[in-house]
């Protein structure tokens, strides 16, 4: 199975997000900020997808972008912003940072779905 | 069907839970018959998924398929597809008895499981009669208008699981933006700010997400009210953020306004009631709403997974084109990590023969030629539109066909914190009860092995003190479950303290020290209500007015302190302000005036216990009964409230310089060491806490004194309470009670500096025994402190000695 981490500090919405991507036949892993995620990241390995808000205590989702592109080891894996409509300057930073695209809060279950799977490719 | 042993143990479990889901299923149904409410159906429902979901994890397809069939049935008449009709209601019954018979047939088989494969055969269950008796359900005449459903992939149990969740994260955002909205107006610090347009964020993004569920049109319109007041506070922060305004006391007077009326909202989407403040709702958004509702009316527009995804991904990379094209500068990469994804997204769209014209765009942008890059994404937007087209014309057909995808299992997420129901609190702490039963009837059978010399012993002794270890364990884990720190309750009084303090036009500052103090759930609650009263009085009474305090020489601001402490067995609470302090003199006048004492002996009373009568009831110095405090109601509540939990309350004051409330609270008022006796043929507990020494003395050594009995034990003298004259009031002959050796078994008690013999009838054993607490009917006048349940059912009083000896 595609293994995705799910970065939000928002539990509600990690649950939510994990609930669409299993039902979709993904493995979810979550973390509910960037110091937890970079650790799920070394310990669960193979994960396909990053998907991160960018609004978190402890280590914030810029910060945690930037950390996971400067690993030669996670260089390539595909990170998914999560930000709302009104936040346009911090979606900029999101790809500058190091991500791939953003997804704009609410997300359609079914869009999730698809930018995940055209994210992992194949 | 064959079960591999890893199947088996999953097996093993789905025995154990589905009881739980079939347990109530018939019963609705039948009730179902007579009435269709919205809760029967969304519980029938959940029923039958849990079940389907449990059944899939070993893929039991018989029950997967009938619970299948079943919920679609659900769903039908939730949307009104289908009526109800009595062959709907037998084909329920019957899907909901097959199941049972499944379960029935798995249980049989796995009584007989001796390892290896498990094979199961359900053939001859009726699987196929059941699943014709739903087919075969007459069709309702065909509903004409479309029916609704929302989101193929959610159900409307998981919506309203989200919804719950929202709730509750909605509360702990709103008591955080509430105390850094607090903490802002004293010092206004940027990481604050900060936090606090992170708790309106959170807010507004809990409710949009709530909002694309397609809740209920009422729950709807909350919602989005909730949603549009947590943005528009953000806004403002974010506006202070930026430097752009400055905080006022108009902004956080407007921040409180928003933050009420959210919660106002919550509690309305928690409870259903109707009464929503839409005046100050819309009063509050009014300068916005105009430019907002068309944003929000685009976002929740539905469209097609795949095309919608790619659309997004796509109108980024062109964006970043033009960003490119602008400033040539730009650093490639972002452009490469986008481009990868468009390249991917239009594989996955079977548009695979465009993906060299993006292939072209990086390579273009590397070489920098710009005219090339333009002319490249112009070919790029026309293929967006071409793609956009398709889309629109795929969302057609889709709402045509309502396709709705396969489901799979609900997986729990692993969440980091679990909100426990506290009536399974509740229940583990019984089963805490029934492990120490369990301990103290070891214990004495160990005793009872260690008379008899049981060449056994040094086994039973063994796990007897395994079995100790782990209750002991057990019991600190569950303990600490139900233990909170004070501090979430000693902010709540931040708001309070502040809006009353400006109510009155006076300053207060409160501060909170030892905040990380745990204490039992029970007791927080129980706690919330003295703490209301007692820092109302310190506001209103104790803390003066700026001009008075300057006056004083005394700083304008006064200050509060909450505090919690542990120091031996207990838990201190307390209040203090730097207020005037109580007049002591003015308590005595009024106590003479109440004719509480005489006028003698009032001038005998330290001040500490003349303070104390501030704790009876309708008792109050106050000059003016105010709105706030000064009734004369309240401090007996306090004293009520904490002497019910076996606490202790307290108050010291010094004219001018404050007032400080004490409250001690036992640490753990759920397991009390004690002593069983035996007083009259019944068991009775006494608190080890009490308890000096246990003595045998022959009778004669007790000797009447008026009306008196006084006892002497080893020299001492000391006055002899016999617990069953207090009990049942009776007088007790000690000669002709017939005592073991004639000896007479006393418990000496000792406690504040007195002590006291009480004369039982028997020493029966030490142990732990978990406390519940007793309605105060039953109290006894305070002789009974709670009741403890032994292993075999029967129920035991533990006594308050204090009383019980009348100190």
């Amino acid at each position: 199975m595609v293994k995705v981490l799910i970065v939000d500090d928002s539990s509600m919405t990690r649950n939510f997000h994990a609930y669409i991507l299993r039902s979709a036949g993904f493995a979810v892993i979550d973390a509910s900020d960037g110091v937890e995620a970079l650790e799920k990241l070394y310990t669960e390995g193979d994960i396909a997808c990053i998907i991160t808000d960018l609004n978190m205590p402890n280590m914030d989702g810029l910060t945690f972008i930037r950390r996971v592109r400067q690993e030669p080891l996670f260089a390539d894996v595909p990170i998914i912003v999560v930000t709302t409509l009104d936040d346009a300057t911090d979606r900029k930073e999101g790809i500058r940072a190091g991500a791939n695209f953003y997804l704009t809060k609410p997300i359609q279950p079914s869009v999730l779905v698809e930018s995940v799977r055209i994210a992992v490719g194949g | 069907m064959r079960f591999s042993p890893e199947d088996v143990e999953i097996l093993a479990g789905i025995l154990e839970e589905a009881p739980d889901y079939l347990s109530n299923i018939e019963e609705q149904i039948l009730a179902l018959e007579k009435g269709q409410e919205k809760e029967l159906l969304d519980s029938i429902f959940r029923s039958f998924h849990s079940l389907k979901g449990i059944a899939g994890f070993v893929n039991l397809v018989p029950i997967v398929e009938v619970c299948h069939r079943a919920e679609d049935l659900i769903k039908e008449l939730k949307s009104g597809k289908r009526t109800k009709s009595p062959a709907l209601i037998d084909a329920l019954l019957e899907a909901a008895d097959f199941v049972n018979r499944v379960l029935h047939r798995l249980r049989e088989a796995m009584a007989g499981y001796s390892g290896g494969v498990l094979e199961v055969d359900f053939e001859d269950l009726g699987e196929r009669d059941v699943l014709a008796k739903i087919e075969q359900i007459p069709p309702e005449e065909q509903k004409t208008e479309e029916a609704e459903e929302p989101l193929p992939v959610i159900d409307r149990a998981f919506a309203e699981e989200t919804l719950h969740d929202f709730l509750a994260e909605l509360e702990d955002n709103l008591v955080q933006a509430e105390e850094t909205l607090l903490a802002l107006e004293h010092s206004p610090e940027s990481e604050t700010v900060s936090t606090l347009m992170r708790a309106f964020h959170s807010m507004k993004g809990g409710a949009r997400l709530v909002l694309s569920l397609a809740p209920q049109e009422t729950q709807e319109r909350l919602l989005r009210a909730i949603e549009e007041i947590a943005h528009r506070l953000e806004d403002y922060f974010q506006e202070i953020r930026e430097g752009k305004a400055t905080i006022t006391a108009e902004v956080c007077e407007e921040a409180y306004r928003g933050i009420d009326l959210v919660r106002e909202l919550s509690r309305l989407l928690k409870t259903g009631a109707s009464g929503a403040p839409w005046e100050a709702v819309n009063a509050f958004l009014r300068p916005q709403r105009e430019q907002r509702s068309e944003e929000v009316r685009t976002q929740t527009e539905s469209g097609t997974g795949a095309l919608e995804a790619f659309g997004n991904i796509m109108e980024q990379f062109l964006e970043l084109l033009d960003d490119k094209l602008c400033s040539p500068s730009l650093a490639g990469e972002e452009l490469q990590r986008l481009a990868e994804v468009v390249q991917r997204g239009l594989v996955r769209l079977g548009r695979e023969n465009d993906v060299p014209l993006v292939e072209e765009v990086l390579k273009k942008s590397q070489e920098g030629d710009t005219e090339a890059l333009k002319n490249l994404r112009e070919q790029l937007a026309r293929l967006f539109e071409d793609i956009q087209a398709a889309k629109d014309s795929a969302c057609r057909e889709e709402a045509a066909q309502q396709t709705s995808p396969a489901r799979t299992p609900l997986q729990q997420g692993t969440a980091h914190t679990v909100r426990v129901d506290s009536e399974k609190l509740e229940r583990m702490l019984n089963l805490v009860g029934e492990l120490l039963a369990l301990k103290n009837a070891t214990r004495s059978f160990v005793k009872q092995m260690e008379r008899d010399s049981s060449p056994l012993l040094p086994e039973a002794k063994n796990i007897a003190s395994g079995l100790e270890r782990l209750s002991a364990d057990f019991q600190s884990m569950v303990f600490s479950l139900r233990m909170v720190p004070i501090g979430e309750l000693f902010s709540r009084y931040r708001r309070t303290v502040r809006d009353l303090a400006k109510s009155l036009g006076k300053k207060v500052t409160l501060l909170i020290e030892g905040g990380e103090t745990e204490l039992d759930r029970t007791v927080i609650e129980k706690l919330s209500d003295p703490l209301t009263h007692l820092v109302r009085n310190a506001v209103d009474h104790g803390i003066e007015p700026p001009e008075e305090r300057e006056h004083l020489g005394k700083p304008p601001e006064g200050t509060i302190i909450l505090r919690a402490y542990y120091r031996g067995a207990y838990t201190f609470v307390e209040v203090e302000d730097d207020g005037r302090g109580v007049d002591v003199q003015a308590v005595r006048v009024k106590a003479v005036d109440r004719g509480l004492v005489s006028s003698d002996e009032v001038l005998r009373l330290s001040d500490e216990e003349v303070l104390s009568f501030l704790f009876l009831p309708g008792f109050s110095t106050a000059r003016v009964v105010s709105d706030v405090s000064g009734r004369g109601v309240g401090m007996d509540v306090v004293k009520t409230n904490i002497e019910s939990m076996g606490g202790q309350v307290g108050i010291e004051s010094v004219p001018q310089r404050g007032t400080r409330v004490w409250m001690r609270i036992p640490l753990s008022l759920l397991v009390v060491r004690g002593l069983m006796v035996r007083i009259a043929h019944e068991r009775y507990i006494l608190p080890l806490e009490f308890v000096r020494e246990t003595v045998k003395v022959p009778p004669e050594r007790v000797r009447e004194y008026f009306n008196g009995r006084f006892v002497e034990v080893r020299g001492e003298i000391l006055p002899l309470v016999v617990a069953e004259e207090v009990l049942f009031d009776t007088r007790v002959d000690l000669r002709g009670k017939g005592f073991d050796f004639n000896l007479v078994p006393l418990v000496v008690l000792g406690g504040e500096g007195e002590t006291c013999a009480v004369a039982v009838d028997a020493f029966l054993e030490e142990g732990e025994y978990l406390m519940k607490a007793v309605p105060e009917y039953m109290r006894g006048n305070g002789v009974v402190s709670g009741v403890t349940i032994m292993g075999d059912g029967s129920i035991v009083v533990i006594l308050n000695p204090p009383q019980l000896v009348q100190w």
